[in-house]
């Protein structure tokens, strides 16, 4: 029941907030894929499934934006798999799924309770609370901007949502349910089973999942005043901020992995954190994953704390003096990643370095990720 | 993915239609083999809009464009102020007390323009060209890149080197071609790339020193060459007909320029790209 309350009052935050966002929404152009012809930032003829009035891509000239190292800035519109392209209808259905606890064991667990709107699209917790209340061995990353991702999971061991959504409804720490559970439970249930079959061709396990992924698609912010300020905006973040991006890209290094308009390289490293998980290397078998874990995104990074695979990291502040203190003691770390490089900041230089990093936090959303959805009832007993 | 055999039929493709859309950006590119229909197809559907490409006959190819591309007036001064590498003592100590600048726009004392990128954008279409197997390479060296431009065939081996004791994290940036991204530790580490498409400007960075960017462009054909340090340059092996030649530069934009290919004899082209 807690869970419950603690969900509810999260939404009501998230409506708020994406109701804020929604005012100017309309005004801001999206960035798109139009080349520019000096320097273009990465870019393609991205096939957008069109989806419903929010997200209409304008004209953008990218050759006006600041060419940053990395080529960090603003995002471009997620890119559906071709067999699962974005409509309303999935929308609609993917987000009842996904705040649906009846998909879990107990019917007690949906997305929603690790991953919940108002907290980020997260938990708050170091390590994530599952089935029964036991404690997960991970930390719940967020699902926001998770579409942009190659791969999915600390370890990347999936590679599209499609295939992560089956993850967690049937794991046993998790939501602890079974493909069969599944499919019997949306076929108990009149509307999924209408619009399931409507939509995918079947109502069973696979279909939910790609309906949960096409919902996830559009929980993605495209703006934060880091983006408006690549764009042009001088006013949109502050002069710590400022100073705290060069420190990001210069003196920190973090565009070593930190790159691209996601702020992630997509690859695994190991960085010095945590002690048993042994990370990609259970997937590949590769010594030098050893401890790897794909490099997470860094935008609305002030609202998913505390950080990393193990939830060791309580603050940004103590984030970036792991950061500074790992290449110091080398040695301790074996098979740490050959782009940790020193450097020392001053008390100053972390306070911009922090101040740049909470300009990430994306203030536009898709207004259909703020709806509460009313779940449909299960078919009367015959 | 399945290059070798898809190789080919991008070639002709692209020979056939490359001269018939002119919206095409002037690379030689092309659209995604995938989307297009097959060769024969292509050729019995649209025959009055291009000729068939044929295999480019070598024995034709006698004819030469030369040239030298000037500067005149003045870029913004970062484009090739003395590079900060204090905030990365690994590359700064290669260098002592030597400044190393910005090669954004390098300019000779009477103007000549080196890095500049000439490529046939119309002529080519013509022809079918086998990809050259001899690798290019892109050293990094003293933490730049050399070359700064760099043309490539589409499959055709980049050879890339960290001549560097220090880490360097190569990401290639195309928006068409697949992208690369990986980390040299070692000093002497060498490995092989490939574009499968072609693509102008695939920029090139290290994620590790960010002044360290360098572009290369993806061709069907073997006719590009960049401007050396004099501002010259010269495209051989050319079959006698109408050309368009490209001039890109990374800040300057592109001018275009045609001209008439002669069995053995040098066409001579003289280019000024304006600054402020
Ligand atoms: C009990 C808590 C819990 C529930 C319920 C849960 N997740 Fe997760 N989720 C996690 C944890 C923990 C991870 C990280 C696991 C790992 O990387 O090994 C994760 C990872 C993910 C990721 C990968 C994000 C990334 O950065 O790679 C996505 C996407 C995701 N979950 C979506 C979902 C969806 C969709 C559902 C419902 C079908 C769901 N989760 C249910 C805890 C949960
Ligand atoms: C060698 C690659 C690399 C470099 C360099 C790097 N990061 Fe990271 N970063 C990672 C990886 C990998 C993780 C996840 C590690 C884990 O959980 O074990 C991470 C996690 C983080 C997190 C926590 C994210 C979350 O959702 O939990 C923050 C914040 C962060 N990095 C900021 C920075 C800053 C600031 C810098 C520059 C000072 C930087 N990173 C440099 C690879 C890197």
């Amino acid at each position: 029941m807690k869970g419950v309350v603690l969900m509810l009052a999260g939404l009501l935050v998230g409506v708020a907030i994406g109701a804020l966002a929604f005012s100017f929404a309309s005004k801001k152009a999206l960035p798109d894929a139009s080349p520019s012809p000096a320097a273009a930032p990465m870019a393609s003829e991205q096939q957008v499934a069109k989806s419903g009035p929010a997200e209409k891509p304008a004209e953008v000239d990218e050759s006006k934006w600041k060419e940053l190292p990395g080529f960090i800035g603003p995002l471009r519109p997620v890119k559906a798999p071709a067999d699962n392209p974005t409509t309303d209808e999935k929308i609609e259905l993917g987000r009842m799924l996904y705040f649906d606890p009846r998909l879990s064991g107990n019917g007690a667990l949906s997305c929603a309770s690790c991953h919940n709107p108002g907290l980020g699209w997260s938990d708050g917790l170091a390590k994530g609370i599952g089935f029964q209340h036991g404690e997960l061995p991970r930390s719940s990353p967020t699902v926001l901007n998770a579409a942009y991702y190659k791969s999915q999971f600390w370890d990347g061991r999936e590679p599209t949502l499609e295939m992560q959504a089956k993850g967690p409804m049937t794991a046993a720490k998790e939501m602890n349910s079974t493909a069969e559970k599944v499919t019997a439970v949306v076929n108990s249930i009149p509307k999924y089973k209408e619009m399931l079959t409507k939509i995918y061709g079947e109502a069973n396990f696979e279909s939910v999942a790609k309906a949960i992924a096409a919902f996830e698609r559009i929980v993605v912010d495209q703006d934060s005043p880091f983006d408006r300020y690549v764009r042009g905006d001088e006013n949109a973040i502050g002069e710590s901020a400022k100073r705290g991006l060069d420190i990001f890209t210069v003196k920190g290094k973090c565009t070593s992995c930190h790159n691209g308009p996601n702020f992630s390289d997509d690859k695994f490293h190991n960085i010095g954190v945590g002690d048993a998980d042994r990370g990609r290397i259970e997937i590949t078998k590769k010594d030098e994953d050893l401890k790897a874990f794909r490099t997470p995104t860094l935008r609305n990074i002030a609202l998913t704390a505390p950080y990393m695979h193990d939830g060791s990291q309580k603050t940004l502040r103590e984030t970036i003096e792991h950061y500074e203190r790992i290449p110091k003691e080398k040695e301790k770390h074996p098979n740490l990643s050959a782009l940790m490089l020193d450097f020392t900041l001053t008390e100053q230089e972390k306070q911009d370095l922090e101040a740049f990093l909470h300009t990430l936090t994306g203030d536009k959303r898709d207004p259909r990720i703020n709806v509460i959805p009313d779940l449909p009832p299960v078919a009367p007993a015959k | 993915m399945i290059r070798a055999s898809v190789v080919p039929t991008v070639l002709i493709l692209l020979a056939g239609c490359g001269g018939a859309d002119k919206s095409l950006p002037p690379a030689g590119a092309t659209k995604p083999a995938s989307s297009a229909p097959a060769p024969q197809q292509a050729a019995a559907a649209k025959p009055a809009e291009a000729a068939k490409p044929v295999p480019y006959p070598k024995d034709q190819g006698t004819a030469v464009v030369a040239g030298k591309i000037t500067f005149t007036g003045k870029g913004e001064p970062e484009w090739s102020q003395p590079i900060d590498m204090s905030t990365h003592q690994d590359c700064a100590k290669l260098h002592g007390d030597k400044k190393v600048n910005e090669e954004r726009l390098v300019v000779g004392a009477n103007g000549e323009l080196a890095n500049v990128l000439v490529f046939v954008s119309q002529g080519a279409e013509r022809y079918t060209f086998q990809p050259a197997k001899e690798p290019v390479a892109l050293n990094q060296t003293g933490c730049r890149y050399e070359p700064h431009v760099f043309g490539v065939m589409v499959d055709q081996p980049i050879k890339i080197t960290n001549s560097d004791a220090t880490v360097h994290s190569i990401h290639a940036w195309p928006k068409k071609n697949a992208d690369f991204n990986f980390t040299q530790a070692k000093q002497g580490q060498v490995d092989e790339k490939s574009f499968d498409t072609a693509e102008l400007p695939v920029p090139i960075r290290c994620d590790v020193h960010p002044w360290m960017q360098c572009y290369a462009a993806v061709f069907e054909h073997p006719w590009f060459a960049v401007t050396k340090a004099d501002g010259s340059f010269e495209i051989g092996g050319l079959v006698p007909g109408p050309y368009t030649l490209t001039f890109w530069h990374e800040k300057l934009g592109q001018q275009t320029q045609t001209f008439e290919a002669s069995a053995g004899q040098k066409a001579q082209l003289s280019i000024v790209f304006a600054g402020k």
